[in-house]
């Protein structure tokens, strides 16, 4: 019912905090005491009322009262704050690792699995597991506790009267039995149905173009009614069933107090049990009540936490396919040269990225790789620094297997900027460092001025302090490309791995930024893959990639003369030049 | 009718409130909302906006009857659930008294119970405490008469409690979905500018999840309002009625709980605000870097970053702890005030019962009165931050529905008559943000039958040219003319339908083959299968299992591209529109393909007018007339050899395209777009 093999794997993370928790038990255990005690200080109370005892006698029991209260109400702050901050803690703990973990994951895991679904994991199912772990456990203490106490309470006053006054609360029990499960099967179909409506919305506004030119806005609509209307009605038939819920969960409470009425007055009446009796059994009644409804809340927690903790688990279950067990502490980059035999990769549920894929570059040369969109190139370039693992073949840097050498060398080795740029939301400088902790501005800037970006910056209203991203200023797309590229060149790399990295910079900036590029990349492995061809037409080789196989190879001059994707691409290129010449 | 259970006692970690009982979002829908963003939708702070409420209430409304009902029936139960402990209070007075009570002699301390003795055979007195004194035989049939009464009192309250959840879920219900409707219908009516502008993933959001917070607006704050008004009320009103001075001794702890109450709520508003604030923070820096995991892994900063992240992570705790200190200290306090109020009625009260001035059904009355006059003022907390959510919501809903671009609909629409002469173009300039103009002075004509094809680099303004013709823009200077009239005066609807579109990226929805070539045009089956076999999409949809019936993946990922391609000729065709207007795809579709989608294309044009925006000039050999556009402007025209023998911008693409050949080959060009030069 509580699902508890499902946080079975928290374990490590729950023991530092298991003192916190037992301590918190007791205090739970103190909490209850108290509260039971105030039931019985009126009981006492009514007690000496009706016996004409000294009207001392009961103002020291309404003291009592209040002293208890105050002892209640300390150990229940208390409580809260040692059990609440301790699966705040580990909250604090898991998420780290988490971060942590998903460092570690390569590139194939990015790709199949949704940023959407990573970022629930951290959202929801933490939000989910932490409330198991903190009011989850502290309700479900706090039940137990006071149920046992008021029930020890009324076991005292009288037997066949708690037996009596316990039927309604059986009751509870079915009620919450029955319509538990029903509630949370019909609130999932209400969540399926919000989510037909969402996609449905979605898609509209995604393809508000044909919408309008069919004309299809009022049918559109129409769409959106039977959605709404369907997910009215699913939601009108969970309100019926919260409803009767709510209702008998009502009926139920007023019932235990019918029943203490008549069992408790026919006694009364017959003089079993006294008036303070039945106050006291009116007070303890009173606190059970509420845990048997928190338990059904309590439960409803913990399996809502448990299918969350399964999704946590399961990232932490993801294993990178990349890391460092083939590697030889020494083994390093040096020269630079280049070696791919019959390289593949596939992947489920892809299937074949790349196959059979051969290169031999020496060290300090430019390798250019061409293909229409979808034919492998990035792929491709992502083997060189290892973000993602080869499925096939081998791959060797200046003759070493490149699992053999040490992952943070390797990287360290590798400039790569791929193809959406990306720019962290902090400054220019902090952008273009980001990776060397000891980078001086001069440094900064001399990078800036080989991508071209120098002048810009410079106009940027706080320089090279500008934040960027989000909260900063917007930049272009050819900004962002070169503050993409000149972060790959700061860290000084062996090998430079470009992915269609100026697509987005206008002809002129690029020619200014090729020729100051060859100049300092002169004598370093480069790898490019591009759409436009005038950033390769100096490779050493060039590859034309389609479907994940090579296709054509040569120089840009071999390649153009013959027939073929290469030669296709460069007249329309050599079109869009010419047209950008025109007035 | 107790001390009722209240299922949604804050837990201390939610200051959100409420949320408790409902499921997060499906998947779909909260994938959808992390397309937008885990950036902070900024808090707002919208206690109370009278605009805004004025403007709910237009909504509500429609359902005012509903709205009576339910806090008619809300007024009565919680009626019914005030009687409760003045029916507890008779029986202890009445039949349950051992003793006479030493009441004043003309005061009845229970005056039902002394009518139920009167009732059931005591002796017709009714002067003294007859009940009381009366045999246990009496007492306990008096006994029974009052559990009878409690009984009948307990299942019309259930009645009551029932059908006023109903009603008021209804209400919620009902309001949110003709919200989300109205909202939807005006989505609708937007221009295309509109929805280039605003990220799809906000206005799901919009749609859905803003939508929904109102719903707990109604569900559980509103009516349930008036039931907490009349609990306190009342239940002062009742206490002073017995006991005026027992009554001020009891509520004196008020003024306290409201105090705190106050004080809770600021702080746990600007806790709560932290907690939003650090935790956006949070999921932002967890987006980005899993974004940019690339680029921090070949950076080696995964440590760096998670330290960062730690200290994030760190801050958000911190603000929580000190949240939960709020929680931990408040709810206590309220426990600690209405405590003081029953031992100050367990004092003051137990001395008036020794001097006969109170009786114990009094006492009783005033500890169950105790019990349930705490709990809405605790809960008003809790409520306002309801409000508080909902009115932001509120406000950026109704921040879409104010704004309004769609274009100008005429108020005396022309008829729609088939096209007898030519499309014109008149001096037409347009610019998206009213400064830089994307097209400038174009001036021509399409005449019926005709096929035009647009020629022209990224960004000549091709595209816009059909956003003109279909009517998603008005030109900002110059005017669009069908056989003279001008586009403004038909009604955009019925100018649209002439047209049959297809885009170089085709939408597919999540719908069966059929309904995605259908699109809810209510077209015959016959039809639809005849439009898919003439461009030879019936090949496509006989490889899918489901034939017509298979469901469509997201946005039709199991299709090729071309695939896809030929069900939307499919769907232009199954229209038989009077002009086709075709945004030919570039993407690179294999030979096989392509071949099918060069046929379904002459299928699809043949004897319609027809404007093709041409990225392959193969493709458009056999237009009657090539519009060449250049930078916002149409720079020449003519059919493929006038404009060869100009030797211009054309002709340039033209050698370019097919090879380094001279012009003069224009005549014998080759046949097919793939052969080589």
């Amino acid at each position: 019912m509580f699902r508890i093999e499902g946080y079975r794997f928290l374990a490590p993370w729950f023991r530092p905090e298991w003192r916190a928790y037992g301590f918190g038990a007791l205090l739970v255990a103190a909490t209850s005491v108290f509260m039971v005690a105030i039931p019985k200080l009126v009981g006492e109370a009514v007690s000496s009322l009706e016996s004409r005892a000294p009207i001392e006698r009961v103002t020291w029991l309404a003291a009592a009262v209040v002293v208890a209260v105050l002892l209640r109400a300390a150990t229940a702050y208390w409580m809260r704050m040692v059990i609440i901050g301790a699966s705040r803690r580990i909250e604090f703990r898991l998420r780290n690792h988490l971060f942590r973990h998903l460092e570690t994951l390569d590139a194939s895991f990015f790709v199949r699995t949704h940023t959407g679904d990573i970022m629930n994991r951290f959202t929801s199912d933490m939000e989910a597991v932490r409330a198991a772990l903190g009011p989850g456990i502290m309700y479900t203490l706090n039940t137990l506790a006071t149920f046992l106490l008021a029930l020890a309470v009324m076991l005292e006053v009288d037997v066949r009267l708690t037996l009596y006054s316990l039927v309604p609360l059986l009751l509870l029990a079915v009620v919450l039995r029955y319509f538990g499960p029903r509630v949370h099967r019909e609130s999932m179909r209400a969540q399926e149905l919000l989510s037909d409506l969402s996609v449905h919305a979605q898609e509209n506004f995604s393809n508000v173009k044909v919408v309008k030119a069919f004309v299809r806005e009022g049918a559109e609509i129409e769409r959106m009614r039977r959605h709404s209307e369907q997910y009215f009605a699913q939601n009108m038939r969970l309100a019926r069933l919260r409803s009767w819920t709510n209702a008998i969960l009502w009926l139920i409470g007023d019932l235990v107090v019918l029943s203490l009425l008549a069992i408790g007055g026919y006694q009364l009446i017959h003089g079993e049990i006294s008036l303070g009796d039945f106050a006291a059994f009116k007070g303890c009644q009173l606190l059970l009540i509420w845990p048997m409804v928190a338990l059904g809340w309590v439960i409803t927690i913990f399996q809502r936490g448990a299918a969350s903790a399964e999704r946590v688990e399961e990232l932490l279950a993801a294993r990178p396919l990349v890391g460092d067990d083939r590697a030889r502490a020494e083994t390093r980059v040096t020269a630079g040269r280049l070696q791919f035999r019959d390289v593949g990769i596939a992947y489920e549920p892809r299937g074949a990225i790349l196959q059979g894929i051969d290169i031999d570059l020496p060290a300090g040369k430019t390798l250019g790789v061409v293909g229409p969109t979808g034919c492998g190139k990035s792929s491709l370039l992502a083997l060189i620094p290892r973000l993602l693992p080869a499925t096939g073949g081998e791959i060797a840097i200046d003759g070493a297997p490149i699992e053999t050498i040490p992952l943070a060398a390797l990287r360290d080795a590798v400039g790569f900027v791929p193809q959406e740029p990306f720019l962290f939301s902090a400054t220019v400088e902090e952008n273009i460092a980001f990776g060397v902790s000891d980078a001086t501005p001069d440094a900064v800037r001399a990078i800036a001025r080989v991508v071209a970006m120098d002048r810009e910056i410079a106009e940027f209203p706080d320089g090279y302090q500008q934040r960027v991203g989000e909260r900063g200023i917007t930049l272009s797309g050819g900004q962002k490309q070169r503050l993409a590229l000149a972060r790959a060149l700061f860290k000084r790399p062996r090998i430079l791995v470009l992915d269609d990295v100026l697509s987005a910079v206008d002809a002129g900036t690029e020619t200014e930024i090729l020729r100051g590029l060859r100049d300092w990349t002169s004598g370093l492995t480069t790898v490019i893959a591009t759409h436009r061809l005038s950033a390769v037409r100096h490779a050493h080789e060039i590859v034309v990639l389609d479907g994940g196989a090579v296709v054509q190879r040569g120089t840009h001059d071999e390649l153009v003369a013959r027939p073929g994707y290469y030669a296709d691409l460069y007249r329309k290129q050599t079109i869009e030049d010419e047209l950008e010449q025109l007035e | 009718m107790s001390g009722a259970p209240t299922p949604g006692e804050p837990d201390g970690t939610r200051p959100a409130g409420g949320a408790s009982e409902r499921a997060p979002l499906g998947k779909a829908a909260r994938g959808a909302a992390s397309r937008q963003d885990f950036h902070a939708e900024d808090v707002l702070d919208k206690p109370f906006d009278r605009d805004l409420t004025l403007r709910l209430c237009r909504y509500v409304r429609p359902y005012a009857r509903h709205i009576v009902l339910s806090v008619v029936l809300i007024l009565l139960s919680t009626l019914l659930q005030l009687l409760g402990p003045l029916l507890l209070k008779e029986a202890i007075d009445g039949p349950l008294a051992g003793a006479p009570p030493a009441a004043a002699p003309d005061v009845c301390a229970a005056p039902l119970a002394a009518w139920l003795g009167e009732l059931l055979g005591g002796e017709p007195d009714g002067q003294g405490p007859a009940p009381a004194a009366a045999g246990t035989d009496l007492r306990l049939r008096v006994l029974a008469g009052v559990l009878a009464i409690y009984f009948a009192l307990l299942l019309l309250a259930f009645l009551a409690r029932y059908a006023q959840t109903i009603a008021m879920n209804f209400i919620g219900q009902s309001v949110m979905r003709d919200l989300r409707m109205h909202l939807f219908e005006h989505l609708q009516r937007q221009s295309l500018t509109f929805f280039q502008r605003q990220p799809v993933g906000r206005l799901v959001t919009r749609v859905t999840s803003d939508v929904e917070a109102l719903n707990e607006l109604f569900t559980s704050g509103l009516v349930t309002f008036f039931g907490d008004l009349l609990t306190v009320f009342g239940i002062v009103a009742l206490m002073f009625y017995y006991n005026p001075k027992l009554a001020a001794l009891a509520l004196a702890t008020s003024p306290f709980l409201i105090g705190i109450t106050l004080v809770f709520r600021a702080k746990a508003r600007k806790h709560y605000r932290e907690i939003r604030r650090t935790l956006a923070h949070l999921n932002a820096f967890t987006q980005e870097s899993i974004s940019g995991m690339e680029i921090i892994q070949i950076s080696r900063r995964e440590d760096a970053r998670a330290e960062q992240y730690a200290a994030i992570n760190s801050r958000y705790m911190d603000a929580y702890l000190k949240s939960i200190f709020w929680y931990a200290i408040f709810f206590p306090a309220v426990e600690v005030l209405s405590a003081i109020s029953l031992a100050l009625v367990v004092a003051h009260g137990g001395s008036d019962i020794l001097l006969g001035v109170t009786t114990f059904g009094e006492f009783f009355l005033f500890w169950n009165y105790l019990n349930k006059f705490f709990v809405p003022i605790r809960d008003l907390a809790e409520k306002y931050n309801i409000l508080q959510a909902a009115m932001a919501a509120a406000e950026r809903v109704f921040g879409i529905i104010d704004h309004d671009s769609a274009l100008p609909e005429p108020a005396a629409a022309r008829a729609v008559a088939p096209l007898a002469k030519e499309i014109r173009f008149e001096n037409a300039w347009f610019a998206y943000d009213g400064a830089n103009h994307v097209l400038r002075e174009v001036d021509f004509a399409v005449r019926r039958g005709e096929t035009v094809a647009l020629v022209g680099a990224t960004g000549a303004g091709k595209s816009t040219i059909v956003n003109l013709l279909l009517r998603f823009h008005d030109p900002t200077r110059g005017r669009v003319t069908i056989d003279g009239a001008d586009l403004r005066s038909f009604e955009s609807a019925a100018h649209r339908r002439r047209f049959g579109l297809v885009l170089q990226d085709v939408s597919i929805f999540s719908r069966t083959v059929e309904e995605n070539i259908d699109l809810d045009r209510g077209l015959a089956e016959s039809e639809l299968r005849g439009a898919a076999e003439r461009v030879r999409a019936d090949r496509v949809v006989s490889r899918l299992g489901g034939g017509y019936a298979e469901k469509m993946k997201e946005r039709g990922r199991t299709l090729s591209s071309g695939e896809r391609q030929l069900l939307a000729f499919a769907r232009a065709l199954a229209g038989d529109p009077e002009i086709v207007v075709l945004d030919e795809a570039t993407s690179h579709i294999d030979t096989d393909t392509e071949r099918l989608i060069q046929e379904a294309l002459e299928t699809l044009t043949r004897g319609r007018t027809t404007v093709v925006i041409a990225h392959r000039l193969s493709t458009i050999r056999h237009a009657d007339r090539i519009l060449v556009f250049h930078r916002g402007e149409l720079r020449e025209t003519g059919n493929h050899e006038e404009l060869m023998a100009r030797g211009g911008i054309y002709a340039r693409l033209h050698r370019l395209q097919f090879g380094l050949t001279d012009a003069g080959a224009a005549g014998h060009a080759p046949a097919t777009n793939d052969a080589p030069p």
